[in-house]
């Protein structure tokens, strides 16, 4: 037995995802902050009472991050090789090509493209794909039932992805209190702004979106507009 | 390091068993390998090196890369009050790292003094009704010669702030240039009337030691310095302590009991080796440095027969007391990008607040630090560094975040926290941690004091914005801490058997060749920054333990 490399198997809110925040911030003791943060934000209030109409997008359910989070080394590893494998032959691995296309109409929703690069030139859902084929896999069930769910409210043949966008944005309005919502926004970020390895954030179009160099292992000062009187001119 | 690391039999008895690699433990092997003991260190986490170390935002922040996995494999709990059950939450209570090095490898390094006032306060101050609020048994003075010993084997770099306690030699290091948070809060210090002064830092501003300085990457805050510039002591001391030829590290080894005898003396640590097989290390004398959290549940782990409510805790002091220090911050976004990801989180501080003072109606104080703190890395940002109105997905969001993230800062307050007997570490009866030990159960309250100094700290760190130029800030609400990375006072040390764990030396009142050093001795919480104090305390303890140990007096 490796223990450092056992994964702990609860099943926790996917609300619980902004407490995880706090978590982390608690390396600088600043865990009240975070979670404040989180709440100020809405994010926290998960536990609407009514949502029987939107039973099918699994609100009732125990949706988890925490096999995602609580991920060992070698199941890391293996999300990207998935998603590499997926990118390369521009299959799925766990979504069929549908729902992944649902799925990323979603996520382009939460970051749209316009003139600037979104979800879907991250290819977050390459991210998504990976994860719900390996750690994740007890969460595919969520998801797909979640895009379902969506597809059954929508007449006809067609499906979420083929909606113009302004139907598109005012189905999600509906729902983005719920916990399918919340968990592909969570995913949407993370394949967006995680390193490029985990399968989105291709090409680094998330970080440039943020002018953020974080590849760049050195700096020079100065940083930016406010310390060039002190430090000189900006020589990065 | 070309010397092998010495490999002790198990039923050698080696000089000294330190659980924990951390801030202390990792000075404690050094000073006394170094002086010739024969010293074991335990760590639970695995050694890893600088190179080792990712920027890896995803693995570090959210799958507790360098934790042990996070709360999911810890199970730690937490509550509010005694009279509610803990839960396991993904917030996990205690956040330390777990890995050679300890949390000395991934804090931020932020490096502040205490000050005279802090290790006299209740008898400058008074008592304070329903609080554990005490005097240290040592003075600033007795501690200053060790500071400076942090400082010169570590690696500090900065310089004297206006109202700093006395120092006897100077900074080693100058300080690391100020960014555009730090150039900010200069501004806005001064239109109030306030001092901003340097930050010090655990992190080399030029080579030092045979390592590299700050390259200014920006991953400090959580992340391992992949530079070896942060001065944990996985790159100050354990090269030391291996080089002396006495000293082995022992990692992923988790110690679940501290073995003692019928003479009530300790005789060695039982832990759980790689593999997970059962070891009993044998030792003259045990040095607990495990963390203010880590180190009371590892005596509770410890009980037996001759120590029904755990070692050393005659007293009933081991786990209470837990203090935290409270927080407060305002997020402010500015015209001009920062680009305050950019190098280490803080530059400049005010400490115009320190003191506590009658006037304010609580007691408490603290200081504030200009930081990017949510503006550091880019999913952090994104989950928790927008204005509470604002659109949260869609075009209005993307642009938001695409705008505020290099313009962005924090202004970060932290204060105080009082010593009460109703916020401690107990064992959880229910919940394991993934080694299968009785995870730690902790229970916290912040006093109404500390909260009210949080609160009259944020209202200045909101002047500040305002004075600065902010376009635009708001506050972070402030709300009862359920965790943290400072985990102070849980075996505090006294002369008093009856009220500390302790003694002023760090031996065990209990058990006299039991000795505990780490956040768990502190009395009072100091203002926001233990680190260095932890580190202090270790070069002091070292020293006694090692003079008593010439002297046969353990």
């Amino acid at each position: 037995m490796r223990p450092d490399r056992c994964v702990f198997n609860d099943d926790e809110s996917i609300s619980n995802m902004y407490d995880e925040m706090g978590a982390k911030t608690d390396t600088i003791s600043c865990r009240n902050v975070i979670a404040s943060a989180a709440g100020a934000q809405g994010k926290n209030n998960m536990n609407e009472s009514d949502i029987s109409r939107r039973q099918f997008l699994g609100a009732g359910s125990s949706v988890t991050l925490a096999k995602l989070l609580g991920l060992s080394a070698p199941a890391l590893t293996a999300i990207v090789e998935t998603a590499h494998a997926s990118q390369q032959r521009g299959t799925f691995a766990a979504l069929s090509t549908e729902d992944a296309a649902d799925l990323a109409a979603v996520a382009s929703r939460i970051l749209p493209s316009d003139d600037t690069p979104g979800a879907e030139e991250a290819g977050v859902i390459y991210f998504m794909d990976a994860a719900l084929s390996r750690e994740m896999a007890g969460q595919k069930a969520m998801i797909v039932e979640g895009i379902a769910g969506l597809n059954q409210s929508i007449e006809g043949e067609t499906r979420f992805a083929d909606l113009a966008e302004d139907a598109q944005d005012a189905m999600l309005a509906g729902i983005e209190q719920l916990p399918f919502f919340n968990f592909v926004w969570t995913m949407t970020m993370f394949g967006m702004f995680s390193i490029p390895s985990y399968g989105g954030n291709k090409n680094y179009v998330g970080w440039k979106l943020l002018n953020f160099e974080g590849l760049q292992a050195a700096w020079q000062h100065p940083f930016g507009y406010y310390d060039r009187a002190i430090n000189g001119e900006d020589s990065a | 390091m070309s010397v092998e690391q010495p490999r002790y039999k198990l039923n050698e008895e080696v000089d000294f068993a330190i659980v924990g690699s951390g801030s202390a433990g990792g000075i404690l092997a050094k000073e006394l390998s170094t002086a010739g003991f024969s010293v074991v260190v335990f760590e639970q986490g695995p050694y890893r090196k600088s190179h080792e170390f990712t920027d890896d935002e995803l693995g570090v922040l959210f799958y507790g890369e360098l934790q042990g996995g996070g709360s999911r494999n810890n199970g730690q709990t937490f509550r509010a009050d005694e009279g509610e059950v803990a839960t396991v939450s993904p917030r996990q209570p205690a956040d330390y790292a777990q890995t050679v090095g300890g949390s000395s490898v991934h804090f931020t390094g932020n490096f502040w003094r205490f000050r005279e006032i802090d290790f006299v306060e209740r008898s400058a101050l008074g008592e304070i009704s329903g609080t554990n609020f005490a005097d240290w048994p040592i003075t600033y003075d007795e501690l200053e010669p060790y500071y400076a010993k942090v400082d010169w084997e570590i690696g500090i770099s900065g310089e004297p702030g206006p109202n700093d306690a006395p120092r006897s030699k100077p900074f080693p290091l100058p300080p690391i240039p100020c960014s555009g948070s730090g150039v900010l809060m200069e501004k806005g210090a001064k239109k109030l009337g306030l001092t901003a002064q340097v930050e010090p830092h655990a992190i080399l501003s030029k080579p030092f030691n045979g390592r590299m300085p700050c390259m200014h990457c920006g991953y400090c805050m959580w992340y391992g310095c992949k530079h070896g510039a942060k001065s944990s002591t996985l790159v100050s001391m354990i090269p030391l302590a291996e080089a002396s030829g006495n000293c082995e590290i022992r990692a992923e080894s988790a110690v679940f009991r501290v073995e003692t005898n019928s003479a009530g003396r300790a005789t060695g640590v039982r832990y759980f080796d790689p593999d997970g097989n059962e070891r009993m290390q044998k030792a003259k004398a045990v040095i607990l440095s495990a963390n203010g959290a880590e180190t009371p549940r590892l005596l509770f782990m410890s009980a037996n027969e001759r120590h029904p409510d755990g070692l050393a805790n005659s007293s009933g002091f081991v786990g209470r007391n837990l203090m935290f220090n409270a927080h407060a911050a305002v997020n402010g976004v500015y015209e001009h990008p920062l680009n305050d990801y950019k190098g280490v989180q803080v530059s400049r501080i005010i400490h115009d607040f320190y003191e506590s003072d009658p006037k304010r109606g609580f007691y408490g104080g603290g200081g504030l630090d200009a930081r990017s703190l949510f503006s550091a890395t880019p999913i952090f940002f994104a989950f928790a560094g927008m204005p509470p109105e604002g659109p949260r997905w869609g075009k209005a969001f993307k642009d938001e975040i695409a705008h505020n993230f290099t313009r962005q800062m924090s202004i970060v307050a932290s204060t105080t926290s009082l010593p009460l007997d109703r916020n401690n570490i107990t064992l959880d009866p229910e919940s394991k941690d993934r080694w299968g030990r009785p995870a730690l159960r902790m229970t916290y309250r912040d006093h109404d004091d500390d909260l009210a100094m949080a609160k009259f700290l944020q209202d200045r760190a909101y002047e500040l914005h305002d004075a600065a130029g902010a376009e635009k800030f708001w506050r972070l609400p402030i709300e009862p801490a359920t965790g943290s990375a400072h985990l102070l006072g849980t075996c505090r040390m006294g002369n008093d058997p009856e009220t500390s764990v302790v003694d002023a030396s760090h031996r065990s009142h209990d058990i006299s060749n039991l000795f505990i050093c780490d956040g768990s001795s502190f009395v009072t919480s100091g203002r926001g920054q233990p680190t260095m104090t932890i580190m202090a305390l270790a070069f002091r303890a070292a020293e006694l333990i090692g003079k008593a140990a010439k002297a046969n007096e353990i």
